[in-house]
């Protein structure tokens, strides 16, 4: 699959993520990493997903992962702190 | 209103901090002038004494005190006595940490008027996270009735508060609904704006991973906070 098949189920993914169609969401961004697991804005926003629907050590797991390949990544380091600071 | 802590450790550090920064008046005792110094710049008054003292306590006017925390659980004699000695003096509320069951039952007994064991208590709140982690929060209100918080059960899932049947079939109502929404930022940037909305009405939906706020007689809440 090209880059610009992947971005446009990205773009998909993020819709269905905004408009609350989780499971939609989900089943395109772990498509997307089937393809190319290292892609850091599907694991980035399957953590909002996780998040968003209070799978806190899913979400944690996902976000560590990112972290991994990008130790400066702020979004992510917000997003941990925000799990830390609510205990989980 | 001033709150006096006796023993600076870990325990008693953090409290004191945490009356402090909601705006309380803080008198912290200790012993150790190192513990002492170290609060210093974050409570009202710090004075450096043992708490086993009478007159030193006497001193400093504990009598006209509305509540002390005694935060000693490394000497549990030292603990006993302090607690003894404020409520003699007339102390109006006594709250101490306790190290051990032994402690607790001891403080119980001489009267202290309520007994904290962080240790205890937090392992019973992980043990309950660990076994139902789609259960935040259960408060007792009353002896009849009970506040849940929880995230929503499967069969709750995209469907109408009216669907649910909530009242007629399980006897808990929801008071408020707290829901993790995915935005995008100014930036572009994906992130999550939490929204309340308080007394939902029948024609809302759940969402899967809402957190209910529930309130129902205490049998009906145990009840539904079983259901996955």
């Amino acid at each position: 699959m090209v880059k610009e098949e992947i971005d446009a189920l990205l773009d998909q993914a993020k819709m269905f993520l905004l408009v609350n169609n989780y499971e939609e969401a989900e089943k395109i961004l772990k498509k997307i990493l089937k393809i190319d697991k290292e892609n850091i804005d599907a694991l980035f926003h399957l953590g909002i997903l996780y998040e968003t629907i209070n799978e806190h050590e899913k979400a944690r797991e996902i976000y560590l992962k990112i972290i991994e390949k990008e130790p400066d990544n702020k979004d992510v380091k917000e997003r941990l702190n925000k799990l830390q600071n609510e205990g989980f | 209103m001033a709150i006096f802590i006796i023993g600076l450790g870990r325990f008693g550090n953090a409290l004191a901090k945490a009356l402090s920064e909601k705006g309380v008046e803080v008198i912290a005792i200790d012993k150790d002038e190192t513990k002492a110094n170290e609060i210093e710049e974050f409570v009202t008054k710090v004075y450096v004494m043992d708490a086993t003292n009478e007159k030193a306590l006497s001193s400093i006017g504990i009598e006209d005190a509305d509540m002390a925390v005694v935060c000693i659980t490394n000497e549990i004699e030292a603990s006993i006595l302090a607690c003894m000695i404020l409520k003699e003096k007339g102390v109006k509320k006594v709250i101490a940490k306790a190290g051990s069951e032994l402690h607790k039952r001891i403080l119980q007994r001489i009267g202290v008027d309520r007994v904290i064991f962080p240790e205890q208590e937090m392992a019973h709140r992980v043990a309950e996270s660990i076994v139902s982690p789609h259960i935040f929060e259960i408060i007792t209100l009353s002896e009849e009735y009970k506040l849940l918080e929880r995230i929503a059960p499967k069969f709750m899932e995209n469907k109408k508060i009216k669907e649910t049947k909530l009242k007629t079939d399980y006897g808990v109502y929801i008071l408020a609904i707290k829901r993790n929404k995915p935005i995008v930022k100014e930036n572009g940037k994906t992130s999550i704006k939490e929204e309340l909305i308080i007394a939902p009405g029948g024609e809302e939906e759940i969402l899967k991973g809402d957190l209910l706020v529930l309130i129902g007689k205490k049998e009906n809440i145990e009840k539904f906070s079983n259901i996955w």
